[in-house]
């Protein structure tokens, strides 16, 4: 017998999921897309006829099954530099934590969601800061739920202070059995492990930290690179060994990187502040060791030039965290961090194809001189290590996190990864995030389908990174812009697209922490209307666009584009685009959907053989 | 099968108006169009409209109403009528399946798949043939598209002792040794599944109905 969570096994399930007769999607698509289809869809159907959604549907659908057995590339992939430990908390639980904070606030829960519905109206917290980027108390945190309740997406606040952070974790640990679940999380550690999975060639994982929480949950198969700064240079271990460091002769535990993530239902209720969405808040944690650690200051060192003593407001066990690959120790009183020189960079792009980056986005690269000297240096650092792997060969993929720094500029990004960073890969609410810059105007004129809007934003922001591949990932429909993409190049992209995303279905119910197979054999087949309503309000509007006399190029192209799912662009350096409605079936509330962007990013990246 | 729900005046009346349009090439694509609505709302509310092996669908308001637009149809553009094939698969019944099989010729690969769609919902045995040779099609999606049908009318078939149901194992099995198109290979193995289980599904179930023996003990 085959034995469950086999890369095997994953695929056979895909292929069962696949095989399922879907007349009743169908009709689902074709009912939805007729009662509530945007004007593009209602304007088709009149000009084209249902049947020629039918043919499309029965055209992807083809598309999907024929693409769920592709051979692993041989390619060697690093995936780096996030890896954390996800604690899932069951929507029921967060009224638990409403008469937990009440009670430790003396106060009634009614008095607790009145003042934390105030601050949530505010949109800020404690400090007088930004909610959605940090918290500092109980208040907080439940102020940032009520927040994202009414203002979906929900982003990943920080835990900001020490007494927070030991309350959250005494509140984790007083729920009953199976209220709290522990998954894999990170975009680097899950890209690496779906990857190895996948039995690509050489799948690894760097992270400053590995603690024994995260190694637990990791494949035997995944390797985790660490760097030394003599012969050999690079190593590996299995990502199942937990990272130790050594003070003297002692043997010491890595710290926890670790977030904590409150799901829940559209609808569900703090009285009276109710859930718009289905969605989830991902609370994130400063590394933390489990007793205070015996160092007292930090030195932070470039690859070249003087060290940086980095003095941080910190809680008592937590430990720094920067993005970029580094070399880190405990002398005595100080802990080091040394930043990759040179000579050890070209070693990991000598030995990796593709090297698949996380933890860094347009906050990481604050050359501004209110700044400070810290994250001045972390930028130049940062910058200095991507265009040096770059120019040793390696194709980077940059999966972008977090939003525009305080001046709300893209000019640093563009500065820091442009013709460097290839790929880059981000989700449809991090798009408009990004490209909401005070240096990148996007002149959208009205008239136009929102699917349309969002692959303008997306044609700027590949434009201003001069980058060669952009992937932006959605709940609908996935775009993929590729610099002078030939039509292989296109089908390449949208088969590994339809690959990945059935996969990281899978991937997703695997790392629940339930039994994923059973929850998989009662899944739909994972067409979505909306996906269809995206495919042809988009390549209506790119139609139009190009034939604005809605002649007979006009009608040929947009049914050549249905089908084909990809716009290419004549001109030298242009973009071509490809449409890729999305295979998503609709999970149970307690499948936690986090990261699933960032693994079809990168699965589809290193299969689509960019 | 509840057919007072499917609003049979206006099927009627837009049956006319597509033959009455012929002059607009797009209102008969909108009249075509609102039929075919008709039929995928009537979808939902009954799944046992779809035909069997050796039976065809009967169509919901009266197969004679659709004689008139039948003979009419071969004149209409292609679009109207791939849009009134749709149509006629849900509400029309084996009364056209002769259009279909016209359809089914056409050189449009998109107009066969839609032919093929519809006669896989009415079934019956000239359908069966129809899309036996469908399932030769050189358009891989058309030959899938009959594979499937053929094993949902074949499943849907409730005369487990019918010859044709066990005739259709082995001609999936044909097409598993032979088909060029591993996709197609595929889908007639779906099939070929689908019906074996659906074979052993109605054997338990009617082990199920065999009266447990009584055991008369001697006194």
């Amino acid at each position: 017998m085959t034995p469950a969570n086999t890369s095997l096994e994953k695929l056979k399930t895909l292929r069962r999921l696949s095989e399922q007769p879907f007349d009743r999607q169908e009709r689902e698509i074709l009912q939805r897309l007729h009662e509530e289809g945007s004007e593009a869809v209602q304007r088709f159907i009149l000009e084209f006829g249902f049947h020629r959604i039918i043919t499309a549907v029965h055209h992807w659908h083809t598309r999907f099954r024929k693409n769920l057995s592709p051979e692993p590339p041989r390619e060697a992939v690093l995936c780096a530099f996030t890896s954390v430990a996800d604690r899932l908390v069951d929507q029921d639980e967060i009224k638990a934590l409403v008469r937990l904070a009440a009670q430790e606030l003396d106060i009634t829960p009614a008095e607790l969601l009145e003042q934390a519905g105030r601050r949530a109206a505010g949109g800020l917290n404690s400090r007088g800061g930004d909610l959605t980027v940090e918290v500092f108390c109980l208040s907080d945190l439940i102020a940032a739920l009520i927040y994202f309740f009414a203002r979906p997406p929900g982003l990943k606040p920080a835990v900001r202070s020490r007494e927070l952070c030991e309350q959250v974790e005494e509140f984790l640990a007083s729920r009953p059995p199976g209220r709290v679940r522990q998954v894999l999380g990170g975009a680097a550690a899950v890209a690496a492990d779906v990857l190895a999975e996948l039995e690509t060639g050489d799948a690894a994982l760097y992270t400053l930290y590995h603690s024994a929480i995260q190694a637990l949950e990791h494949r035997q198969s995944v390797r985790r690179l660490l760097l030394d700064d003599s012969e050999p240079f690079l190593s590996f271990v299995s990502a199942q060994k937990p990272g130790i460091y050594r003070i003297g002769e002692r043997d010491c535990e890595h710290p926890v990187s670790a977030s904590t993530i409150f799901s829940y239902d559209a609808g569900f209720a703090l009285d009276p502040y109710r859930a718009f969405l289905t969605d989830r808040v991902i609370f994130r944690h400063a590394p933390q060791s489990s007793e205070p650690p015996s160092w007292r200051e930090i030195v932070v060192h470039p690859a070249a030039g003087a060290p940086l003593d980095w003095t941080l407001p910190r809680a008592a066990h937590e430990w720094p965290w920067l993005p970029g690959f580094l070399r880190w120790w405990v002398d005595g009183e100080s802990l080091h961090l040394a930043f990759a020189d040179e000579e050890l960079l070209r070693r990991i792009a000598a030995r990796y194809h593709y090297i698949v980056l996380s933890g860094i986005g347009p906050g990481t690269f604050d050359f501004s001189s209110t700044a400070g000297p810290l994250r001045q240096l972390i930028a130049q650092q940062v910058s200095f290590q991507l265009r040096t792997l770059a120019d040793a060969g390696a194709t980077l993929h940059l999966e972008i996190s977090g939003s525009l720094g305080r001046d709300r500029r893209i000019a640093p990004l563009a500065e820091a990864v442009g013709g460097v960073v290839r790929s880059l890969g981000l989700n449809d609410a991090e798009l408009l995030q990004v490209t909401d810059s005070s240096d990148l105007k996007v002149s959208l004129d009205g008239g136009y389908s929102e699917a349309y809007r969002r692959y303008r934003r997306a044609l700027a922001l590949a434009e201003r990174l001069s980058l060669d591949r952009l992937y932006v990932h959605g709940n609908d429909a996935d775009l993929i812009l590729r610099r002078d993409g030939s039509p292989g190049a296109m089908r390449d992209e949208i088969a590994a697209d339809l690959f990945a995303k059935g996969v990281v279905v899978l991937s997703v119910l695997q790392r629940s922490g339930l039994p994923w197979q059973e929850r998989a054999r009662h899944l739909s087949p994972v067409l979505l209307w909306r996906g269809f309503e995206t495919l042809i309000s988009l390549v209506s509007d790119l139609a139009a666009e190009r034939h604005p006399r809605r002649q007979d190029n006009y009608r040929r192209q947009l049914e050549t584009t249905l089908d084909a799912g990809y716009v290419l662009d004549p001109r030298s350096g242009g973009y071509a685009v490809a449409v890729v409605p999305v295979m998503w079936p609709a999970l149970p509330r307690s499948i936690h959907p986090s990261s699933a962007g960032d693994i079809c990013s990168s699965v589809s990246l290193v299969y689509a053989g960019f | 099968m509840d057919r007072t729900r499917v609003d049979r005046e206006k099927i009627i009346n837009l049956l006319n108006s597509l033959l009455l349009e012929r002059e607009d090439a797009a209102a008969q694509l909108r009249a075509a169009s609102a039929l075919a609505w008709i039929g995928i709302q009537a979808r939902g509310r009954d799944s046992a409209v779809r035909g069997r092996l050796n039976a065809a669908a009967q169509g919901r308001v009266g197969e004679t109403h659709f004689l008139p637009l039948l003979e009419g149809l071969v004149s209409l553009p292609l679009s109207a009528r791939c849009e009134a094939a749709l149509a006629l698969g849900d509400l029309a019944g084996g009364v056209a399946v002769p259009e279909l099989a016209r359809l089914a010729g056409a050189r449009d690969a998109k107009a066969r798949l839609i032919a093929v769609d519809a006669l896989g919902k009415i079934g019956g045995p000239e359908a069966v043939t129809l899309l036996k040779a469908a399932a030769a099609d050189v358009n891989e999606a058309v030959r899938a598209e009959a594979l499937r049908s053929l094993g949902q009318l074949a499943v849907a078939e409730t005369d487990s002792a019918l010859p044709e149901k066990a005739a259709m194992e082995s001609w999936f099995l044909d097409v598993i040794a032979i088909d060029p198109s591993e996709y197609v290979r595929e889908v007639a193995g779906d099939s070929l599944s689908a019906l074996r289980e659906s074979k052993s599904r109605r054997s338990r179930s009617s082990l199920d109905r065999i009266p447990t023996p009584t055991t008369s003990v001697s006194a």
